[in-house]
């Protein structure tokens, strides 16, 4: 269970980072060219919480 | 692996992955779609792209048996089913991030969610009921104790 705990968490952050550089910086150009499929940037953030469950 | 079965679970797998699909998200969720026309092509076009659905199952069908017949070497449908729902779970966590940066409505959400795991827990179920290895492979190894 401690080895479990270790591993989801390393995962998670993994996760987070990845995530964050790919689709928040890397990709960042690319889905303002689709703004209109997005929530505006103000409601991503009081959503926030649904990015760090999912 | 048993490439014989392996290709009979695939099958069903993909003809599965795709009536449900058509009846979950197509008809099911029709309406609820509806309320949100502009994040989604529209219905005439989605007949071009029909292509591009047909891939999407199979890739799932091809990965998700392969996954199956890997790690469930011994086959059986409840250990297929219990790593269908697993993955069907995994594909709630793109859903609620989706939620959090288009407007989808919740009613989306918890539908693509819902969908997802029936889908894969029963796809699972198939897979591992149709796929078993080859007689000859089967290895019996005893775990070193810990």
């Amino acid at each position: 269970m401690k080895r479990f705990i270790m591993a989801f968490i390393a995962a998670y952050i993994f996760l987070f980072v990845w995530g964050w550089l790919v689709n928040g910086v890397l990709l960042k150009d690319v889905y303002a060219e689709s703004a209109h499929l997005w929530r505006p940037e103000s409601e991503m953030r009081s959503l926030f919480h649904w990015i760090i469950i999912g | 692996m048993n490439w014989k079965k392996f290709f009979f679970a695939f099958i069903a797998a993909f003809v599965f992955l795709f009536v449900f699909g058509f009846l979950w998200y197509a008809t099911l969720m029709h309406d609820a779609h509806r309320e949100v026309a502009t994040l989604l092509r529209p219905e005439a076009d989605l007949k071009s792209y029909f292509g591009w659905l047909a891939l999407g199952q199979f890739v799932m069908a091809f990965f998700f048996t392969l996954l199956c017949a890997r790690y469930i070497p011994g086959g059986r449908a409840g250990a297929g089913a219990m790593l269908g729902l697993l993955v069907g779970l995994v594909y709630a966590g793109p859903h609620l991030i989706s939620f959090a940066v288009q407007p989808l409505t919740f009613k989306i959400l918890f539908g693509w969610i819902a969908g997802a795991v029936i889908q894969f827990t029963i796809a699972g179920a198939i897979i591992g009921a149709i796929y078993k290895p080859a007689t000859e492979h089967i290895m019996y190894v005893r775990e070193p104790s810990r």
